[in-house]
């Protein structure tokens, strides 16, 4: 495999490595006639149809990403590789990321003009652009600084590698592309290990003509997480109008996303309750709602769209079934107006009936 | 002056070049133009299907998912000039739908939880405004050429006006925990 052979190749203190490129004239030399052969290749505008084909590669690392321990403090020197596996020089650009918890999991990178905050700042990787011939890479040293005042937990951050150039798209709606890979910096400072979970507020919203409903959740501990997640929705009467179970992606410790629960079909408008539980056995933390308020608005609209990919939650709820549209209301009250002045009458000619003077037949 | 501008110095002390000799993970996604529509009064909806096309030459077996997100749509008059009023916000560009990958080559395509490329586990339609996991293949599995249509929709805003409208889709590939 090509990382292991290219880690065997040069990796080495990293003293040494800057030995090679700063004190010995014939290393540096050939690094500087790379480094020109990376920066002045010529690159290519990138069109629809064209593949990038850019990797990230963690050097002198086992894994597809830095998974580091570290005390406070501490310092590490890192080095990955960049290359662009296409058959045309591209102009890359890389960068570090923050790292947050995307819908139900999963890593989120954040874009390259977004500020760099927390752990990304542990980094020193200022962002670069770069000219990447094709078939070529190129190996980039960088550091880490854990900070002395950091407690324990795990902590999360990015590198990222993506065509600088968007490829372009074409029509008068259309959409150009950026095409990145992006790999974790994990950091690890020993002690107390306090995993946490928190759940917040409920909305709705519509797509493809079905609900979607969406609870606000935080991982409050210093450690990722795993949660399986029971989902109930009630309506109004109390009565379960839908349920589902859904298995958490990587919950990073400290951020907050949200948990999305798609619907079979459109919920009529009306005010639900959702009962939520995220559990992670692995690390014994779990979490249970209390009923939380949803309200479904009566202008919710139903585009057109089509199936969404996942099995969506089922619902079972039928007009009439704990919420009363607005329609029915007002035909329930003109049917009830006229029994009742019909009903009226009927006493008014009864009594009048009564109260007149009979006369008798001879 | 070229290495300064582009690099820094910092780069310039820590750059070797490498040929490389195996392949990479690589995506992308074709059909990006939405369908041109007439002037409208009204908000209405603009749908499309993409494709996503993923490759995992790695010969790693280490699995990959992939996210897709998307920036607002800009908008330029006939003329060539942006007018900030009529772009269109990332809320309102949405994937609707994400299907069932197809093979082109490779390990085979499951619908089976864990032995994917299959749809993500965690994927739910919804804005792409946020990003969305839509593709993922477990560690052992995905070595091949695959593709997914993934359905979206664009909702237009009312009174928008003729020009050109132009976003920015963001495909990641993730190494991470």
């Amino acid at each position: 495999m090509d990382l292991v052979r290219f880690g065997r190749n040069v990796t080495r203190p990293p003293d040494a490595n800057r030995q090679m490129t700063s004190s010995s004239p014939r290393g540096a030399m050939i690094a500087l006639v790379g480094l020109l052969a990376v920066l002045l290749a010529p690159s290519v505008a990138l069109a629809e149809g064209d593949v990038v084909k850019l990797a990230l590669t963690p050097i002198g690392s086992p894994g597809l990403y830095f998974d580091l321990t570290m005390r406070p403090g501490e310092t590490q020197s890192l080095a990955v590789r960049l290359s662009n596996a296409g058959t045309a020089a591209i102009a890359a650009r890389t960068y570090a990321a923050d790292v947050y918890t995307i819908i139900n999991g999963g890593f989120g990178g954040l874009l390259r003009d977004d500020a760099r905050t927390g752990t990304t700042k542990w980094l020193d990787y200022p962002t670069v652009v770069l000219q990447l011939p094709a078939g070529q890479g190129i190996q980039r040293k960088f550091t880490v600084a854990v900070p002395t005042d950091a407690g324990p937990g795990e902590y999360i951050t990015s590198l990222v590698l993506e065509n600088d150039e968007p490829i372009s798209g074409d029509g008068s709606v259309s959409l150009d592309q950026i095409v990145r890979t992006a790999i974790a910096v994990v950091v690890t400072v020993p002690g107390k290990r306090s995993p946490g979970l928190a759940i917040g507020v409920a909305t709705h919203e519509v797509v493809a003509g079905r609900s979607v409903v969406s609870i606000a959740v935080e991982n409050t501990g210093n450690v990722r997480l795993k949660p399986v997640v029971t989902f109930a929705l009630l309506d109004a009467t109390g009565a379960q109008v839908s349920q589902a179970s859904v298995q958490m992606d990587t919950f990073y410790a400290h951020t907050k996303t949200f948990v999305e629960v798609s619907l079979a079909a459109l919920l009529l408008p009306g005010a639900y309750a959702v009962r939520l539980s995220l559990d992670d056995l692995a690390q014994g933390v779990r979490a249970d709602s209390a009923a939380i308020s949803l309200i479904v608005d009566a202008n919710a609209e139903a585009p057109t769209g089509g199936a969404v990919g996942t099995s969506p939650a089922g619902v079972r709820q039928d007009r009439g079934e704990g919420q009363v549209s607005l329609a029915g209301l007002g035909l329930a009250l003109v049917v009830g107006l006229v029994l009742g002045g019909a009903l009226a009458g009927l006493m008014i000619l009864v009594v009048w009936r009564h109260s007149r003077p009979r006369t008798r037949r001879t | 002056m070229l290495i300064a501008t582009l690099a820094g110095p910092a780069v310039a002390a820590d750059t070797v070049t490498q040929g490389i000799t195996t392949g990479v993970l690589s995506a992308s996604v074709a059909n990006l133009t939405l369908p041109s529509v007439p002037y409208q009064n009204l908000a209405h909806d603009v749908t499309s299907t993409m494709t996503l096309t993923v490759d995992d030459s790695t010969n790693s077996n280490a699995g990959w998912g992939v996210t897709i997100q998307a920036a607002g749509f800009v908008y330029t008059d006939g003329a060539g000039t942006p007018n900030a009023t009529y772009d269109i916000p990332a809320a309102d560009f949405a994937v609707t739908s994400a299907a069932d990958p197809l093979t082109l080559a490779g390990h085979l395509a499951s619908n089976v939880a864990a032995t994917g490329p299959e749809v993500a586990t965690t994927f739910v339609a919804g804005s792409l405004s946020s990003p969305r996991r839509t593709l993922e293949a477990t560690a052992g599995y995905g070595q091949g050429t695959y593709t997914q249509a993934l359905g979206v929709s664009l909702t237009i805003p009312a009174m928008s006006q003729v020009g050109t409208y132009v976003g920015l889709l963001t495909v990641t590939f993730v190494a991470a925990p």
